[in-house]
């Protein structure tokens, strides 16, 4: 299967997606959709451009299964890095967990063993494995993989973002864990953190579709007229079109450097950075003009918005963390 | 000691007890919180309190055992009882204060309400569909259904606009809860636990006296006038409308700088209290904030100092009451924005109470009283003398 058919089938299957969108949101990625994912190949793509591509596609659909295909991708691709953990984990599915709240890794009896919680993971229903960041081991960055069934998992109740992941907060106690030396593109998760920009894209751009879809059909709850025709919504809606175009020139760059293995740069940072910032920004825009009804669980834009939100949180793509790493950088600190 | 300070001791002493009551409730709606969003309204308890600590009261005439107090009392009360639940916030400081439009309109419907005791909750919807007004002898006949009518769950009448002439002059029409039903479709991201429902009307019955004019309703002299002599019952109402929203989105704002405050102090979130941009951000988010308590108490002097002594607010005031308060609410957003938007991602993602404070903030600017667009284009028509789609800056 070679690229194209691959994002073809993304594309084909994020319209599927996207008309189950609001019952993930209720319930959670059920397992057909995620066998619908793997046998599209979409949960096995190594190459970091691929998988950015892949979730920008499925984005334009439903948030969580972007989220979820680029972490099962991204974290296969680093266990297959370690041809143990490879045989280990077999065909297993791994995802990613986030930084912990507390965590002690010890040596018992030969074994590496880690104690912690982590406050949230995602995807853990349809995974065997876990890959755990936020570790060091001998003064150096490591991650951890543990069997899902040696940790012990509780839902809590989650209003925010990519609700189809039903995060899960995780504890361990003395699980016995495999060790994966960080690569040099990691800092935090296995340096794939970055890739989950491709599904906030297509998340933004689905949310862009989905209000002028419906935008074009409302009629004001309170006048009766055509909110279309107010001049201001269609200023805001120039606004906001005008700032995903320069987040998708930003991104076809970034996605360029991606592909070159040259995209673990301050530049780059910068930029994943600020892509999300004004999608974000644009989104929020678009929010705000649809009044007391985007609030509704119902309208796929709200929905979209506290997706787009989660994922902008994720650090490789946060603001506030990478500008100022790029202005030391920059002044050479 | 003078007259002026003998009057007005009292008033002001009953709004201390109140936002004093309202943050002492606070540890309770807290941890109710969480809950009051998961099952979509406030729980029996929560309503308990609220009635049982006079703070859905504050505008209930004395006359019915109410505390009848200035204007601003409302927007007090919704700021502190933002601090720990946006939803409560909204049910204590926008749907309590509804009883303003109670003791404007005809005894005869004030007795309906409160003539078995003040604590009774009026919810109000204006946004509608499908609506149908038939004019008979002695009333009017409605059928319909009103969207957004916050704590009706909790709620023995429902105020609700409708136009009996079928053109933009609506009417408000007062029904007691075995006359409506709630349809159960408030599934939000945000302000869950208001409770906001749906209410189903079916040819109904409203005698004339349960029914009343927006304006007459918004006019001095309403027909509450003759029972209630405080300005707020008897004056011109239109310069105080759309306000109330303030005090939540204020409090709302409080919470989360209180939250990130505290999270500054723990590091929770990935917030470095060490770190110079955290110290930045924290810095100008609570001069935004600042800022915007300036306004809202400018806003309510404003309307204060004129409304309680009968005078109509000038033009160029009343526009700066709708500029300011739009404006206000802007910075606090802004200001809460920037605090939660550098927190990590857990906090985003678990059940930090910061994310459900930030979430409820936005769901209160949806809201069109503080929509930033129509407001600012009214308020820049009517420095112009250009009519407007806000009433109250249309008149000189």
């Amino acid at each position: 299967m070679n690229c194209t058919d691959i994002l073809s089938r993304a594309q084909a299957l994020a319209v599927e997606l996207k008309a189950q969108a609001r019952a993930t949101d209720d319930g959670g990625l059920s397992a057909e959709q995620v066998m619908a994912l793997a046998e599209a190949g979409l949960l096995e793509p190594a190459d970091p451009a691929v998988v950015m591509e892949v979730g920008r596609a499925l984005g334009q659909g439903c948030g969580a299964s972007a989220w979820l295909a680029t972490a099962f991708a991204s974290a296969s691709a680093a266990v297959q890095r370690d041809p143990d953990l490879a045989t280990i984990v077999g065909a297993g599915r791994v995802t990613l967990g986030g930084v912990p709240d507390e965590q002690t890794l010890n040596l018992v009896d030969g074994q590496i063993r880690l104690s912690g919680v982590w406050p949230s993971v995602g995807g853990l229903d349809h995974a065997e494995w876990i890959l755990l960041s936020g570790l060091s081991w001998e003064g150096a960055p490591v991650c951890a993989l543990v069997s899902v069934g040696d940790a012990t998992a509780s839902a809590y109740p989650h209003r925010g973002g990519l609700r189809g992941l039903v995060w899960r907060r995780v504890a361990l106690a003395d699980a016995p864990v495999h060790l994966l030396s960080v690569g040099d593109e990691g800092r935090g998760d296995p340096g794939r953190q970055a890739l989950l920009l491709g599904a906030l894209v297509g998340v933004a751009h689905g949310a862009y579709a989905d209000y002028v879809g419906s935008t074009r059909a409302r009629i004001s709850g309170v006048g009766g007229q055509a909110v279309a025709q107010f001049t201001q919504v269609q200023a805001r809606l120039a606004e906001s079109h005008a700032e995903l175009k320069a987040a998708d020139a930003l991104y076809d760059e970034v996605l360029g450097h991606t592909a070159d293995g040259q995209a673990d740069t301050a530049e780059c940072d910068r930029d994943r950075a600020y892509i999300a910032r004004k999608a974000v920004e644009a989104v929020n825009r678009l929010l705000g003009q649809m009044g007391a009804m985007g609030l509704a669980e119902t309208n796929p834009v709200q929905r979209r918005f506290r997706d787009l939100r989660a994922l902008a949180s994720t650090p490789r793509l946060d603001w506030t963390a990478q500008a100022p790493a790029f202005g030391r950088h920059e002044l050479g600190l | 000691m003078s007259g002026l300070q003998m009057n007005y001791a009292p008033i002001r002493s009953r709004q201390g007890e109140l936002v004093e009551a309202a943050e002492s409730l606070g540890d309770v709606l807290k941890a109710r919180a969480c809950d009051a969003e998961l099952n979509r309204r406030l729980s029996p308890e929560t309503m308990a309190d609220l009635f049982a600590n006079g703070l859905l009261g504050y505008f209930v005439p004395a006359r019915f055992g109410g505390s009848e107090l200035d204007w601003g009392a409302q927007i007090h009360i919704g700021r502190a009882l933002a601090h720990h639940c946006g939803s409560t916030a909204w049910i204590g400081g926008v749907v309590g204060s509804h009883a303003l439009y109670i003791g404007r309109m005809d005894p005869r419907a004030q007795d309906d309400v409160w003539g078995a005791g003040a604590n009774v909750l009026v919810s109000t919807g204006s946004v509608m569909r499908d609506v149908t007004v038939e004019t008979l002898a002695g009333g009017y006949r409605l059928s319909g259904r009103w969207s957004f009518c916050s704590g009706v769950d909790h709620a023995s009448w429902a105020l609700l606009r409708a136009s009996p002439s079928g053109d933009h002059r609506q009417s408000y029409f007062l029904i007691p809860r075995a006359d409506f039903a709630i349809e159960d479709d408030w599934f939000v991201s945000s302000m869950s636990g208001s409770g906001s429902k749906s209410v189903l009307v079916k040819d109904v019955f409203i005698p004339d006296y349960r029914v009343l004019s927006m304006a007459d309703m918004m006019a001095p002299s309403p027909p509450g006038a003759q029972a209630n002599a405080h300005y707020l019952y008897s004056g011109s109402f239109r310069p105080f409308s759309g306000s109330n929203l303030m005090g939540p989105i204020l409090g709302g704002a409080e919470a989360v700088l209180f939250e990130f405050e505290r999270m500054m102090a723990t590091g929770e979130g990935g917030v470095d209290a060490s770190d110079v941009q955290w110290q930045l951000t924290y810095a100008e988010a609570a001069a935004e904030i600042s800022a915007a308590e300036q306004l809202i108490n400018l806003m309510i002097r404003t309307q204060t100092r004129y409304g309680s002594v009968g005078l109509p607010i000038p033009k160029a005031e009343r526009i700066a009451v709708v500029r300011d308060r739009t404006y206000a609410a802007r910075l606090c957003l802004n200001g809460a924005t920037r605090l939660v938007t550098g927190l990590s991602a857990d906090s985003v993602l678990k059940d930090a109470p910061i994310q459900r404070m930030f979430r409820d903030l936005q769901g209160m600017m949806q809201q069109i009283g503080v929509n930033w667009d129509r407001n600012m284009i009214n308020c820049a028509k009517a420095s112009l003398d250009m009519n407007t789609d806000i009433p109250e800056l249309n008149a000189d």
